[in-house]
């Protein structure tokens, strides 16, 4: 009797971490399809949920993954970060590991903290245990160039891993950005040239005129002997002109790069089909 | 032995039929976690998804303490008002619905509360002194300066700033500037303005007088245009000035009050929930 009494009570035991494996690995099931709809805010409830409940941890890495990439989704990135690391402590394997470090990537791109983003690709790259995914590694970092508008690394990057589309896109977006030095040092050996150059034709004669004038009052004051006079002229005049034309000259370089990067950014954001941050 | 076999038996029939996560027991302890982990808006959905009869008044006042921080202050006093007078929570709830009507500057209702006899008044009046002092409307509080403990003697000091407020006066400031150019923006406490405006309308003037003097027509009244341009504009510039200095003032004033409420929690108790 003793021995049929022992038997059953380890059976209804057993039962019951099989039902409560069942639950833990239903409520993934539920939050995986919340995930799958797109109802992020739910589905990071019962992720939470599915974590708070999981005693064995053996959900830890997949929901905390998921509740990362539902933040993301949200663009709550910060939270998502959090997440990710929290998936990457739990990683189980080298895949692990890098899914989530590179999800952090990922996320730090976005977020435009592209330093972190780069010090987490090192950390990648010097990892022996990641070497199968060096090509992935490039790529990200690739991207990460894009945002932190270094285009011409971008595209070298991308040539290197044959992704030609992207490459051609970056050093188009590279090759019609104005040079912002060169902008600012042309105004500053003649006014206004530096206007002309960023398409800015009004402005550069405008302040072709107003030097020329405030140089000429200064000049002239000097050259009647007039020497008080043409050193205010000079220092409340041309000077103000002279300055403010090549900053002007700057400031058109700087918004005029903001616009042609943008503008690939929307490109690459609503017609690039491949993978993205 | 058979009776602990059945009840186990019994046990895993029940809990094969439900899902043991979202029994009440499992949702409360989960709701609690996230309140504690700051999930405010999650907690307070999980809470409100327990059946009636496991809303305790504690469950009740964490529902109503998750909809306030997150700012959903509507739900939060529905919530906040149905705690029942019995309630250990119910006095410190009359100060969160006070704190709501603060931070939604909702006079009357705070008047209201106040003359309901069973709440404690003395927090709530200091929220009516702060309330009337962030309006600008330290005449109607003068009856309340009677009230004397810490919170009130730094009301009242608030209340002194208020009523006498270091501004500066627009007309001073712009007479000042048309007598010395400059010296408006000095009043103001613009030094380093006030020095550049009288340097520059100064040597602007002297320019303009000496061109005029050796018949230099056009310099002449190139400058006097220049000059009269710097004068005009420092007037006019030294009562914005001032206008900005007396805003400055409001928005100072504004800002520590502000942060001696948040300091003192608009006079409400925190509980220790999370232990």
């Amino acid at each position: 009797m003793n021995f049929v009494n022992k038997t059953i009570t380890q059976f209804l035991i057993f039962a019951v971490n099989l039902f409560a494996q069942q639950y833990l690995s239903e409520q993934m099931k539920i939050a995986d399809s919340l995930f799958s709809a797109e109802k992020y805010f739910d589905a990071i409830t019962e992720y939470k949920r599915l974590l708070y409940f999981d005693s064995t941890k053996q959900f830890s890495f997949q929901a905390n993954l998921k509740i990362g990439l539902s933040y993301k989704e949200g663009g709550k990135l910060s939270e998502s970060i959090k997440y990710f690391t929290l998936a990457e402590i739990n990683a189980a394997n080298s895949k692990q590991l890098f899914e989530s470090k590179i999800y952090q990537v990922r996320s730090n791109i976005l977020r435009r903290t592209t330093a972190r983003a780069d010090k987490i690709l090192d950390e990648l790259e010097s990892d022996n245990r990641l070497t199968e995914f060096k090509r992935e590694i490039k790529y990200w970092r690739a991207w990460n160039k894009i945002f932190s508008d270094e285009w011409e690394e971008a595209s070298k990057l991308f040539s290197q891993l044959n992704e030609t589309k992207l490459a051609e896109l970056c050093l188009n977006t590279h090759n019609k950005l104005y040079s912002v030095d060169f902008a600012k040092y042309s105004s500053m050996i003649l006014p206004g040239i530096g206007q002309f150059y960023t398409g800015e034709y009004l402005s550069g004669l405008i302040s072709l005129a107003w030097n020329l004038f405030s140089g000429y009052v200064t000049i002239n004051a000097f050259n009647s002997d007039r020497v008080f006079d043409g050193i205010i002229t000079a220092n409340l005049l041309w000077f103000r002109f002279y300055r403010g034309n090549f900053q002007n000259a700057e400031k058109f370089a700087k918004e005029k790069n903001l616009l042609i990067t943008n503008q690939t950014l929307q490109f690459l954001n609503d017609r690039f089909d491949g993978l993205k941050p | 032995m058979i009776k602990f076999l059945i009840s186990l038996f019994v046990s895993i029939s029940v809990f094969s039929q439900s899902n043991p996560l979202k029994q009440p027991q499992n949702i409360k302890l989960f709701a609690d976690y996230l309140f504690c982990e700051k999930d405010y808006l999650r907690a307070a959905e999980e809470y409100l998804s327990l059946d009636e009869s496991y809303l305790s008044d504690t469950i009740i006042y964490k529902i109503a303490k998750c909809f306030s921080v997150i700012g959903e202050f509507e739900k939060s006093l529905y919530y906040f008002k149905n705690i029942p007078s019995s309630s250990f929570f119910f006095h410190n709830s009359k100060r969160e619905i006070g704190k709501i009507y603060y931070l939604k500057e909702d006079e009357a209702s705070l008047e209201h509360i106040i003359a309901d006899k069973n709440n404690s008044i003395n927090d709530l009046l200091k929220l009516k002194f702060a309330l009337k002092l962030s309006k600008n409307q330290a005449a109607d509080i003068e009856n309340l300066l009677s009230y004397d403990d810490e919170d009130f003697t730094t009301l009242k000091k608030f209340y002194y700033q208020r009523k006498n407020p270091d501004y500066k006066s627009e007309l001073t400031a712009g007479i000042l500037s048309a007598i010395i150019p400059g010296s408006g923006k000095i009043y103001t406490e613009e030094h380093s303005d006030g020095v550049t405006a009288f340097i520059l309308t100064g040597i602007f003037s002297y320019l303009a007088y000496d061109n005029l003097k050796h018949e230099h027509k056009f310099r002449g009244y190139l400058f006097t245009g220049i000059a009269a341009g710097f004068y005009l504009g420092n007037i006019y510039g030294s009562v914005a000035s001032a206008q900005i200095f007396n805003a400055k003032v409001d928005f100072n004033f504004l800002e520590s009050l502000s942060e001696f409420l948040t300091n003192r929690n608009y006079f409400v108790k925190e509980y220790e929930f999370c232990k």
